[in-house]
């Protein structure tokens, strides 16, 4: 592996940092924003006892204390994973964000999962039968594809799929059937937890519902994906070592997948992860508002409404820390796939 | 005496994807090559010696386009517009690319592509395409711990060889090298071409050498071709040729080769190559020829000279045409 | 004589970063203790096949790589230590011609702007500027009428004439070559040689050349200085290099370039035919 120890090393440290700004950032951010979290966590008192309540309030929360203090605190609870109670719901914020946290990334990773290889799939086939009809469909197609909008799309599916002809079900699991059949979420990824317990009723009903936001979430990779696969093969047949590769007799199929392929895979596996993080806004958008799907979209939304501010805080700080980790990997992977990369 | 490769009349052209028009680079070219030949197709950039070389190796692009007769061994590769290369690429012809830092692919090792190319063209498995790698590898004086590193990991004379060695592994009868020593160091071109004429003459394989280096022609080839904007102008056995040039153009390519310890002026060839768009008989070196006469407006035919064997020139002032 | 360049002790290497232990970084050396001087109106070439540090040597001329120890002399003032803006008006005495005129010219960029380029850093005016610019265009023998073109449509041995019109616009005292003729055919190559020569003999600049190809260095340099890995192996005029070369490295040299071009002594050198 031509990667070292020492760059992943000092990735981790410089993600680190990074993490340490945008947790300053949002907290500063979050106590200027209007709604005292305070008054809050008093329960909104009324009367006369009120000033004290809301005092009591205050320091139980931390925030009669100087500020750099709170952000000390905070930093350290954040690597703790300790992030105290919901204000809202009085249960640890970690586990309200865990429960939101796998229901999207399941959606995301199965939307990927179909987006990537079937983008790969029609931007090679198109690159390969450059100018003919399919390519210039093809070509269209991922414009349209890449520039809908998803909330749009995911409307228009939802629409098909549940009102007018309504043959697959809505949500993210039938909770009765999960009950009747003893299904017990231990990863918190419905489907893979479903296989693992070997529990087939409940992996198709969750399989038929995750269909339809993921169809929504998958259109732009499978745009953005094609349309750059495209130009990368094009591109790669006209390499030198492509060319002396048909001289010496190696057959279509061999350059296709040998010459071409893995020369194009380290450039598609990074756009695929930076579409990826910009799928995650896609994701909370569509699975909260148009496919009733619980998940980090519903979770900010009720934070955000009862002013729920260390919620806020600790999903604006995990996405963060999720969209480093992603391009920490992405990047790692890059260069472990080329040989001519030593870092 | 068998003909490796026979060419009858081939003219290969681009066409101007915009313009509609049609760039011959190759223009009504006769040639025979004898298997077992060392033989060098020498030119400038633009004379057409790379596209007649990729038209043997089987690799002429898409957009290329064809008339006339390509023979390779008594198979009919080029038919007019129509091309069938297959089974000989690899299998009859292989090929050394000019460039050896882009050629291999970056994200394979050595071993690797021999394996690809054996198993396509020989129908070889990772055991027997090793061993034939490694056979292949000592014909060109390489340790087989090569095998194992990535094309980056060698440096660019060793890269050469390894290409070399790919080419030879698949037991092709001819192998065509288009200019293999121009990318490499001045103090590793002579080992290089002295290696393809070694393996020309130990393993009887027919050697298609493409060079702009007139000079450079004699320690491999024992016949060779002058090429000029699509046409031969004069061919024969190199050591005729070098010793005796009878076109100007050739003599002016002798000419301008620095010589080592030689005070001597470089004498440059005036211009730039031409390059030929339409399809006109004159004689292409006539604008810049210091001997042309008036008869040069017409294309001179390809005439013996003297009584040598096989030697030809393609020169009005070289056939009697004295006058003017 | 007055010594226009002098480079004494130099070591000079690349920053790398290898390895868990260290996040310090190490420096690969590529030059070391590379001691010559060059003479004003002396024509030089410096021989070394890739990875010898040729390359090296001319970013530590152009002021582009800080040596790790020993001194560039530039008009006898060292080059290194000098204020940025004094660094820079020496710098600009010197013309560079780069390796490779096919990616080496920006294709977008109209020939006047390429070759005017280091007049217009140094804030002359644009009338003048196009009228050196053609000037200069004359002088290597390139149509007036390509000054508004890209360098899209050239011919390399065009290019090559566009950055060498390029590196003598601003009248430099020293001109640099890096391969001048490498990438190019050898009869366009010997036009670029014989071009080099007569800028040398009508200008009086000094010419170092950096090159590995021996007969093309005895075209365009009086002295010759071999590299290897790193050190000058062999130093001499070029008479005597190539007569009695004491290097086993040069000798080398001497003889793969001689079995290329066998034909200069045909009756020596057997010929296969």
């Amino acid at each position: 592996m031509p990667v070292s120890l020492n760059y992943i090393f000092k990735r981790i440290i410089l993600s680190i940092l990074v993490v340490i700004g945008v947790i300053v950032f949002s907290y500063i951010l979050l106590l200027y924003t209007p709604g005292d979290p305070a008054v809050k966590w008093a329960g909104n008192p009324r009367g006369p006892e009120a000033r004290k309540a809301i005092e009591m309030a205050r320091r139980e929360l931390g925030l009669d204390q100087p500020i750099h203090v709170q952000i000390a605190q905070f930093i350290y609870h954040v690597f703790t994973g300790n992030l105290g109670l919901s204000i809202a719901y009085k249960v640890p914020v970690s586990q309200v964000i865990t429960s939101g946290f796998t229901a999207t990334l399941e959606l995301l990773v199965f939307a990927y999962l179909l987006a990537v290889p079937l983008g790969l799939w029609l931007g090679i086939y198109s690159a390969l039968r450059r100018g003919s009809r399919f390519d210039s469909f093809i070509q269209s197609l991922s414009v349209v594809l890449a520039s809908m909008p998803t909330f749009w799309l995911g409307a228009i599916i939802a629409l098909i799929s549940y009102s007018t002809t309504g043959f697959l079900p809505y949500g993210r699991v039938s909770y009765k059937l999960a009950a009747s059949t003893g299904f017990n979420p231990i990863t918190g990824f419905y489907l893979l937890d479903a296989l693992i317990q070997g529990n087939y009723a409940v992996f198709l009903d969750a399989l038929l519902r995750i269909i339809p936001p993921a169809l929504a979430i998958s259109v732009y990779p499978i745009g953005v994906v094609a349309r750059v696969s495209r130009t990368l093969v094009a591109e790669a047949l006209l390499e030198d070592y492509v060319r002396t590769a048909v001289a010496w007799g190696v057959r279509r199929n061999t350059i296709i997948k040998h010459f071409v392929l893995k020369s194009i895979i380290p450039p598609v596996i990074q756009i695929s992860g930076l579409a990826f993080v910009y799928s995650i806004v896609d994701a909370m958008v569509v699975e909260s508002l148009v496919f009733g799907r619980e998940g980090l979209g519903s979770i900010l939304l009720d934070s955000l409404h009862k002013a729920d501010f260390r919620v806020t805080i600790a999903l604006a700080i995990y996405l963060t820390i999720f969209y480093i980790l992603v391009n920490t990997i992405v990047d790692i992977i890059q260069a472990s796939i080329d040989p001519r990369v030593k870092i | 005496m068998v003909l490796a490769v026979r060419a009858g009349g081939i003219s290969i052209g681009y066409i101007d994807e915009e313009e509609e028009y049609i760039v011959w680079a190759v223009r009504g070219v006769d040639l025979a090559i004898e298997e077992g030949d060392a033989f060098c197709l020498v030119g400038e950039s633009g004379s057409g010696k790379t596209t007649f070389a990729s038209a043997i190796a089987g690799i002429l692009p898409p957009h290329a386009v064809t008339r006339g007769k390509l023979y390779i061994f008594d198979r009919l590769a080029i038919d007019e517009s129509t091309w069938n290369f297959n089974g000989l690429r690899g299998r009859v012809v292989s090929y050394i690319p000019q460039n050896p830092g882009t050629s291999l692919s970056p994200f394979l090792t050595v071993e690797d592509h021999f394996y690809y190319v054996l198993r396509d063209t020989l129908r070889y498995d990772r055991e027997k395409s090793r061993k034939a790698a490694m056979e292949a590898l000592l014909k060109v004086g390489l340790d087989r711990g090569v095998l194992e590193d990535y094309p980056h990991e060698l440096s660019g004379g060793m890269q050469q060889r390894v290409l070399i060695a790919i080419a030879l592994a698949s037991n092709a009868k001819i192998i065509v090298a288009d200019e293999p020593t121009s990318a490499i160091d001045a103090n590793l071109r002579a080992s290089v071409l002295q290696l393809l004429g070694r393996l020309n003459r130990e393993y009887r394989v027919t050697l298609l050498l493409v060079t702009h280096d007139l000079a450079s022609t004699s320690i491999v080839c024992n016949r060779l071709a002058v090429m000029l904007a699509g046409k031969i102008v004069e061919t024969g056995r190199t050591i005729s040729v070098l010793r005796n040039p009878q076109h100007p153009y050739t003599k002016m390519l002798l000419d301008c080769v620095p010589l080592l310890g030689v005070k001597k002026p470089l004498k440059p060839l005036p211009g730039e190559p031409i390059q030929v768009v339409e399809d006109k008989a004159i004689c292409p070196f006539r604008e810049r020829c210091p001997r042309a006469i008036d008869k040069c407006v017409e294309e001179p035919p390809l005439k013996p000279v003297g009584d040598e064997e096989n030697h030809y020139v393609k020169c009005w002032r070289l056939t009697g045409v004295e006058s003017g | 004589m007055d010594s226009i360049l002098e480079l004494q002790r130099v070591t000079a290497g690349y920053k790398s970063i290898k390895g868990f232990k260290s996040l310090i970084k190490r420096v690969e050396i590529v030059l070391r203790d590379i001691s010559f001087t060059v003479e004003k109106g002396e024509r030089v070439a410096i021989i070394g096949e890739s990875g010898s540090g040729k390359t090296t040597i001319l970013r530590v001329i152009l002021g582009l790589l800080k040596p790790i120890s020993g001194k560039v002399l530039i008009y006898g003032k060292d080059l290194y230590s000098l204020p940025s803006d004094q660094k820079l008006q020496i710098l600009r005495r010197i013309g560079y011609v780069p390796q490779d005129p096919y990616r080496s010219l920006n294709p977008v960029l109209k020939i006047k702007y390429i070759v005017g380029e280091p007049l217009e850093a140094v804030g002359v005016e644009w009338r003048h500027i196009e009228e050196r610019a053609s000037e200069v265009l004359k002088i290597v023998g390139l149509p007036q009428s390509i000054i508004n073109d890209t360098a899209e449509e050239l011919s390399g041995g065009m290019r090559q004439r566009v950055l060498i019109a390029r590196a003598i616009i601003a009248e430099p005292e020293i001109l640099v070559l890096d391969e001048p003729t490498s990438a190019l055919d050898v009869s366009i190559q010997a036009q670029i040689i014989n071009l080099l020569n007569s800028i040398y003999n009508t200008f009086k600049v000094t010419m170092i050349t950096v090159t590995h190809d021996l007969g093309v260095a005895q075209y365009l340099a009086d002295r010759l200085i071999i590299l290897k890995s790193g050190k000058i192996v062999e130093e001499g005029s070029v008479d005597e290099v190539l007569r009695n070369p004491k290097s086993e490295y040069t000798k080398s040299l001497i003889t793969s370039y001689l079995q290329i071009t066998g034909i200069n002594s045909l009756n020596n050198i057997k010929i296969r035919g």
